[in-house]
Order: C-alpha cells, then structure tokens, then sequence
C-alpha cells in the first residue's frame, strides 16, 4: 500500500526530486505544496502519512507549519519531518523542539529518504497493531 | 498514412552475448540495402512530394509527416549508382541519425534480418569509392534459390546524413 | 531502477538558471546603489544571501558539486557582508560578477563534476575567500529590548530572527498585525497584503496562528517593522485586514537616508529598471507561472494544424451534399459551427504563440553585464539607458538576437563611446550614454542600440572599400552618405582590423546583418560624426506564424510573406524591356527589376503564357517584381524548416504544410533580393563567411 506524502519546499526541483524518488514503484502517493499557505490549504483537507517540510521558505516557515501541525487533530498520526541545509543550527533543534520527527540534511539521497520514512512509519505501524 | 505497425521500438542494436545486429532490409534502384534496424523510425506510404528547385539531384524533395517537413533523399543516387530505369518508389524509410529525421526512398522493403558479425564484410577491406557511406556488405540467405546468398550493402545512417551537401 | 535525479534534472537547470538571473539582477542593482555612494539596503544583501543559498542546496542535491562549492563560497562572503565584516568595493563586487559567468558556464558542462574545471573552480574560491574581513564588533542582542513573546521566537527560522535583529537594529518599529484570510483566497490576499505592506514595511514572518479559524478561514499573525509612523501604519491595515498591535514604544523615530529600493525617474534610468523588469514581478508571483519546454508548445502547434486538417475534411463532406435540399438545414448549421470552431481554433493558435513570448528584458539584463564589463575593460565611464524591457517577443528569436546585440554593444563601447577626456575635450559629459530601446510597431519588434560617442566616418568607409576593390570608382562617386554608411556591412570591408579605427566601427557587423536577415528582419544604421550613431534592428515579433501570399509558379504552390509584399499587377510580357542584360518593366513611371521565378527554379516549359502576374516584392530600400503564374490568395502559415541538409539551397525560408500533406515552399525574399541584385559572388561570399 502506498503511503501518503505531502512535499512542501519552495523549490521546484526539490519537489520534483522527492516525487520522482518516491512515486517510483509506487512506494508512495506524492502531493506538493510550493507554499505556507498551499500546505495549509492541503493540511485541511487531507491526512498524509508523512509530511516533509523545508526550514526555509518565505512568509510560514517550516517551523511555523510544524507548530499549526502540532495543534492540528487532522495530522496527529503524520510523521514530520524536516529538511534543511544545516544539521546542527537553531532550526533544528528548534525543530524538533515543536515536534518533528525526523530531521534530514539536505543534499540526501533518494535511498536515505525512503529508509527514513520506512523506519518512521514502521514504528508506527507497531504502536497502532 | 503510416504503417504505425511497422513503426521501430527503441531495441537494442545489437545483442550482446552474439554480436547480432537487426539489419532491415530494402530494395531500391538495382540493389538491396540494409539499415540498422534501430535508426529506422518509421516506414511510411509516400504522400505527396514537393519538389525543392536547386536543390542537388539526390534530393527527391520535401513531403509532411504529421506536419514535420522531412527532406526526401534518392539512395542510389545519394551513393552515385547508375540506375537503369527511375522506378517510383514505393515505400519512405523514416531514419534517425540520433540529430534529424531524414526520408529515403525505397522501391519496396524486403525483410528484416538478424546478423551475426560473420556474415558481415566491412568497407574497410574493401577499399572502394562508396565507403563513405557504406558500413560494408551484408550476406543473407537469398530470396529466390534456397542454396545462394544475397548481398546487401550496409548503410550507416550516421554518415549519411552528416555527409549530405 | 533509474535514478530518479535524472527525469528531474531539467527542473533542477531550470530552477538554477533562474536563481543566477536573479543574482545578476541582484547584483546589477547593488552596484548602481555602490556607484553612486547610495546607501547599500540590507535586504538587497539578503535577497542576494538568499538565492545562493537555495542555489547552493540544490546543487548538492543533483551532483553539481562545482556549482555548490562556488555557491558555498560566495554564501560565506555574503554573510561576512550582511554581518557588516566586510564592506562592499570594487574588488568584492567584481568577484560577485564573475560569479554569475561561472555559474552559467558550471550548469551547461555536460559532466558536473568534470575534473578539469576543479582548478578554474578552486583558483576562484581563494579570490573568493581573500576578500578582506574583520570581526564585527561585540553588540547586545537588539532582541532583548523587545516584548516579543517566546512562542513566536521558538518558530522564527534563524534567517528570519536575522532579519529581525537586523531592523531592529535600523530603527524599525515592530507590529503585530492579526487578520483571518480565506483559505481558497489565501494566495491572492497575500498578495495584495504584499503590496501595501512593500512600501512602508518588511515583513517578516506570517504565522498561523493557533487559536481561531476553522475548515475554510484561517488566522495569520503577521510580523512586521516598519519605519512608518503608528497612525499611518494603522490606516493602511486596520480594518481591511484586522488588528494591528505594537510590539514595544519607542519615543522617537531614527532618521536615516532612504533605502535603494528601487531607481527613481522614469526619464533617466540606469540598469534595467525594476518597474519595468516583468522577471522581477515574475518572481512574486512565482506560483501563478509554469516553466514550459518549448517542444510541447511546437507539439501543441501541430495539434492544432491536425484540427484544422479535420475543420477542411468536414467542409469538403458539407460540399459533398450540398446540392441536397433534404438536408439544406442541417448543412447550413454544419457550416456555421464549422466557422464557429475555425475561430476558437485560431484563437488557440494565437494562445499558444503567446505563450512562447518572453520579455527582451532578459537580453537586456546580459547586455548590461556585457556593458559595465566592457567599460571597465576600456577604462571608459559608460551610463546605460534601458526602456522597453517588457517588449515581449517569440523565445527563439530572443536567443537568435543574443550574439548579435552582444556585438553592437561591444562595438558601442569599444569603438563608438570616446574615453571620458577625448570626451570633456569636445564639451560632451565624460560619461557617455549608450541606451537599449524596444518596441512593437506594427508586428513587429524594434530594438535600437545607440550611443552619444565619436559616430561614423562615412568618407573613410568608402575609401576603405575603394581601396579594398569592393567598389568600382565609378560606383564610389555615386554613393550617397547613406549608402557609404552601409558599407559597414560589407563582408570583406568589416573583417580588417585597421578598419576598426577608421571606420569608428569594429568587425563583424556583416555577420551581424546575415544574422539579422536570416530571422526575417531588418537592421540599419543612421550616425552623425561627433555626435553619435544608432543602429536600428526591426524583427517580425514571432517567426512561427506568417501571414503569407500564396501563388503558383509552373503548377507548384508556393508562399512568399506578405510583408515582403508591396503589392501584384498583370504581367504583359510585351511591356518588358532589357536594360545592361536585366529584365526590368516600368511601374507608375519608375523603373522595376523583375525575376522571371520559374525561369530562376529551372522549371522549363510548364508555365503559363498568358495571365501571369508580377508580385512586387520589397526588402529594405529596394523593390523587384516576382513573375508567378496565378495568385491563389493569403493565408496565415506557421513555417517550419527545411532540414539542415537543404540549408544550401537558397532562396527558401522554410516549408509548409496547406492541408492534406501538400507542402508549399516559403521564398526568403531577401535572399532573393541579394541573389538577384548583388550577385551571385556576394552570396558566396557570405556563405563561405557563415
């Protein structure tokens, strides 16, 4: 079964990265919001399996949507997690601070990504039998 | 129209293990041809031909396809043949040199072959004037008497259209 | 399994490019605001920080190593710059310049990684790095004086926070505005929030806020600072949008010199103006566009002649049973919807032209490079002029014209502009004026490039060409000073270098002219010695869609573009005279040259006698008639090319597809016209030249 994936970067090509990585044998249903916003409008009418967002983008940053997510009850059971350039600045803690999941740096490999969320959902996957 | 059923799939030139090569095989003046059946794209029933004034005499002229001007070449010509009567063509090789599409008339295609390097001569031991164009000669089992072979001469699509002026 | 990195690369250069246009635009704008010792806005630093960074990000990403090293460099010396450890300078900005040339050069290798460019790659990156910093000075954290809540501080990014600790640092006065938007409206009331905000305040984070808002609406908390006063601040906002809250008084407000936000004066302008640059609005509204490659579109042109293909057969069905008054009713509603859908199809057509034009503003902003480049090199004071940046023309003729503008830009300044004392000598400013202007006129596109420099010698351009056996004495002596101007364009006077200092132009402007005329265009050039020169370039706006003539020459279609056309007259064959071995009549008292085509195309004996007719045709200052057989009529072509095999073959522009298959060769007037009047040795001249 495939798993739900919201990609939300302000870059195309990043987008277009995770999709092409991710939809290969239908590993996972990929949608991708460009913006704060568009996340926002996606966020309230669907339940993704994993979210990645990136730090940085203009007007809501990855942080901000990581806190709407967090008071959010539609994205509780989604894993989150967050893309960036740099491991080991404030963004990250912080971060994981409002309850991410997952951090990875950017360049990443196809192979990373698709480890991580296969580890991410599969702990939840035993949590919930 | 086209004869999309004869439309070439992207196979591979040759097979590794055996060295093979898919050759398609036509017959156009007084001679049969083979082209690496990779480069043909497509093969089409003639539509209307116009003729393109000046232009050298292997140019037959231009004609559409799917609203993509083709360049119609004369092969025989092209190769500086003699040829002893101007029979109509009857089918157009769509062959791709990897850059461009070009047409090249044929009278009819014959078959395609798949051949092995040892029924093949290369230009190179031969030495004559048409090497230009032609990768070598080809031999296949003849059509008309179960025991001869018949010879194609092996065109390399590649020079062909570089080469043309 | 593929790598998915490789369908996605496209995107990946896409993207790149893009973020390097903007750079260069970035940069162009601060070295204006240096230049003329304005000010540096720190958002302009930032904006520039910001675009190599995600360029570097997505380097890495795509294995453009070379590319994300030298992004990472330049991120480095943009922080030291934002962070004030180093100050911008001639040297710095010269090094953010190139940056630009190697990125382009980085993104087009074919092997991104290739080890002969790690050298180049590395010798750059010390430059980089040898630009001089010094630790800035210890200073409180401006944050500390300000009530900001720390659930808002938690969710600030660290770039950001910068930003915050930056304006607060210049004085602004922070704002909290709350405003509830439309989740499906979101996009366009951002948008407008943007644009009052711009003048008067940067914002700097929207967050979404916790408590309020529902399914469809959903609350903002928007993070301002703003120089503007309170009550000013309060009118623009409140009420259309909701709240606005201060966040800690201050007594006073700091004066400080105005930003350079953007360029002042419609009448001078000075780079490529922001107002006038779409990129730039382009940019805000980056999600409203789509990157699109131009293959689909020329697939979409082809749909749309297989549609009309389809619109002729039903036609010819509805001929078919014309003649029945059974179906009389059902056969006029047939030909009205047939009309009906003839116009939405041409609507279609006109759409999707559309969407290949693009604005000259992106040539415009590599000339501008080329030009402060070029000035430096010369040691020459240089002010560019640019209007009409938003001109918009078909994305294939925008790459055609790259090569040639480049030239005459060069040309400008390498020969045209004096140095700044030759200057202040004869009482003109030192600082010479070159201005790029473009406009629609009629369909088609002008771009001007002119300059206020020495102007053209039009006497030693025709002892040049005397002198060189390109012009008979007898020739010479009949010249006018314009047309002792356009023997610049002459192959074979261009290419000596001595010329470059007697004519007051440099070599290549034939190759210039072939470049031009094989678009279908026209250039010339008007110069007054002393004052200056301009040379004028007129291009039809799109070289896909052509309205045409078509006509018959011994039983063939042919079309020749109507606006080569003047106009067409009854041939009589007894009204043609014979005149030092051409065939000319006389039209309205004046004399005409006329071109027998299907004598020219070697079509013996299958013209017709009587009935033919004589298309005048018109290429520049020149006219010559065109015998054809029949006049068919016009209509509106889309030319494709003719292979590149065919390239030698001339007199033909293209080829296109009537309906049912049956392709009519388009003529190239102006070849024509060369191989008619000037010969068959200046063709081959210019064909062994090209």
């Amino acid at each position: 079964m495939a798993f739900h994936v919201l990609i939300v970067d302000d870059s195309g090509a990043v987008r277009a990265f995770v999709r092409a990585s991710l939809e290969d044998a239908n590993f996972a249903r990929v949608q991708e919001a460009e913006t704060g916003f568009e996340a926002l409008r996606l966020l309230a009418s669907n339940a993704f399996d994993v979210v990645i967002i990136d730090v940085n983008m203009p007007d809501i940053n990855g942080l901000e949507l990581l806190a709407f997510m967090k008071k959010s009850p539609r994205q509780q059971g989604a894993r989150k997690i967050l893309i960036s350039t740099q491991v080991d600045g404030s963004d990250s803690k912080r971060g994981m601070d409002l309850g991410a999941d997952a951090f990875l740096e950017k360049p990443f490999a196809v192979d990373e990504l698709r480890q991580l969320i296969r580890r991410l959902l599969g702990s939840a996957e035993e949590v919930s039998g | 129209m086209s004869l999309t059923a004869q439309r070439a799939t992207a196979a591979p030139a040759s097979d590794r293990e055996t060295g093979a090569v898919s050759v398609l095989a036509v017959f156009a003046g007084d001679e049969a041809y083979g082209f690496p059946l990779s480069a043909v794209r497509e093969i089409l029933v003639p539509p209307p031909l116009t003729e393109v004034p000046r232009a050298p005499e292997h140019f037959l002229g231009v004609i559409s396809v799917r609203g993509q001007i083709i360049t119609l070449i004369d092969l025989p010509k092209m190769l500086h043949l003699e040829v002893e009567q101007a029979e109509p063509y009857g089918r157009i090789l769509l062959v791709h040199n990897g850059d461009e599409l070009v047409g090249v008339a044929v009278d009819r295609v014959i078959q395609v072959y798949r051949m092995k390097p040892e029924q093949i001569e290369y230009a190179s031991a031969m030495g004559t004037e048409l090497s230009d164009y032609v990768v070598g000669v080809g031999r296949v089992p003849s059509e008309s008497s179960t025991d001869a072979e018949d010879m194609l001469i092996l065109i390399d699509p590649v020079s062909l259209l570089g080469g043309m002026k | 399994m593929s790598d998915p990195r490789d369908n996605v690369q496209q995107e990946f250069l896409a993207e790149a490019h893009e973020l390097v246009e903007a750079l260069s635009r970035d940069l162009l704008l601060l070295d204006e605001a240096h230049h003329r010792n304005e000010r540096i806005d720190p958002a302009l630093i930032n904006e520039i920080f910001r675009g190599v960074h995600t360029l570097k990000g997505i380097a890495g990403m795509f294995g453009y190593q070379h590319v994300g090293a030298v992004a990472h460099a330049l991120e480095d010396l943009l922080d030291d710059l934002r962070l004030g450890r180093t100050v911008v300078g001639p040297q710095l900005l010269d090094v953010l310049f190139d940056s630009v040339e190697r990125f382009e050069r980085l993104l087009a290798l074919d092997d991104p990684q290739s080890p002969e460019e790690a050298a180049g790659v590395q010798a750059y990156i010390a430059a980089v790095r040898s630009i001089g910093t010094e630790p800035a000075e210890e200073e409180d954290d401006p944050l500390e004086k300000y009530a900001i809540e720390p659930a808002v501080l938690s969710v600030l990014t660290e770039y950001e926070e910068h930003r915050l600790r930056a304006c607060i640092r210049e004085g602004l006065q922070l704002y909290r505005l709350r405003a509830a938007f439309d989740l499906t409206a979101i996009d366009d009331s951002i948008e407008t929030l943007r644009d009052v905000a711009s003048d008067d305040a940067e914002i700097i984070t929207y967050l979404p806020s916790m408590e309020g808002g529902n399914e469809a609406t959903i609350e903002l908390v928007v993070l301002l600072a703003s120089r503007v006063p309170e009550a000013e601040l309060r009118a623009h906002f409140e009420g259309r949008y909701g709240t606005v809250e201060v966040i800690e008084e201050r007594t006073h407000l700091p004066t400080l010199p105005p930003r350079l936000t953007s360029i002042p004066s419609a009448a001078v302008s000075v780079g490529p103006q922001p107002e006038d640059d779409p990129s730039q609005a382009s940019t805000r509204s980056a999600a409203n566009s789509v990157r699109v490659d131009i293959r689909k579109l020329d697939h979409l042109m082809n749909v749309v002649g297989e549609l009309a293909l389809v619109r002729s057969a039903v036609d010819r069905i509805v001929d078919r049973f014309k003649g029945e008054s059974v179906h009389r009713q059902s056969l006029m509603d047939l030909d009205r919807i047939g009309r009906g859908f003839e116009r939405q199809l041409s609507e279609l057509r006109t759409g999707i032209l559309d969407v290949r034009m693009v604005p000259l503003g992106q040539v415009f902003n590599k000339l501008a490079r080329i030009v402060r480049q070029a000035a430096r090199e010369r040691d020459k004071q240089v002010r560019l002029v640019v209007t009409g940046a938003d001109t918009e023309v078909d994305k294939l003729i925008v790459e055609e014209l790259v090569d040639p503008l480049m030239h005459l830009v060069r040309n400008a300044i390498d020969h045209g502009i004096e140095p700044g004392d030759a200057r202040t000598r004869v009482a003109k400013s030192a600082e010479g004026t070159l201005a790029l202007n473009a406009y629609h006129k009629g369909s088609n596109v002008v771009i001007e490039v002119e300059d206020d420099g020495g102007g053209m010698d039009a006497h030693k351009l025709r002892e040049a060409a005397l002198s060189r056996g390109l012009l008979s004495a007898d020739a010479g002596r009949e010249l006018t000073r314009q047309e002792m101007l356009n023997l610049v364009f002459l192959p074979g006077l261009s290419t000596s270098s001595e010329i470059t200092d007697l004519s007051g132009r440099g070599v290549g402007m034939d190759v210039v002219k072939t470049n031009i005329l094989r678009m279908g265009g026209m250039i010339s050039i008007a110069s007054e010695q002393g004052t200056g020169t301009k040379i004028t370039v007129t291009l039809p706006i799109t070289l896909a869609i052509i309205r045409t003539l078509i006509v018959t020459i011994a039983s063939r279609t042919f079309a020749l573009p109507i606006a080569a056309v003047r106009e067409a007259i009854p041939y009589v064959p007894k009204d043609v005279r014979t005149i030092q071995g051409r065939e000319v009549i006389t039209l309205r008292g004046e004399t005409l040259a006329i071109c027998d085509l299907a004598r020219l195309f070697g079509f013996r004996g299958s013209s017709r006698a009587e009935g033919r007719f004589v298309v005048v045709g018109s290429v520049g200052n020149r006219e010559l008639g065109f015998v054809v057989d029949r006049l068919i009529g016009q209509d509106d072509v889309i030319i494709k090319p003719l292979g590149k095999s065919l390239s030698s073959v001339r007199g033909f522009a293209g080829a296109t597809d009537l309906g049912d298959q049956k392709v009519a060769l388009v003529l190239d007037a102006p070849a024509l016209f060369t191989e008619h009047f000037d010969g068959q040795d200046a063709l081959r001249a210019l064909e062994t030249r090209v």
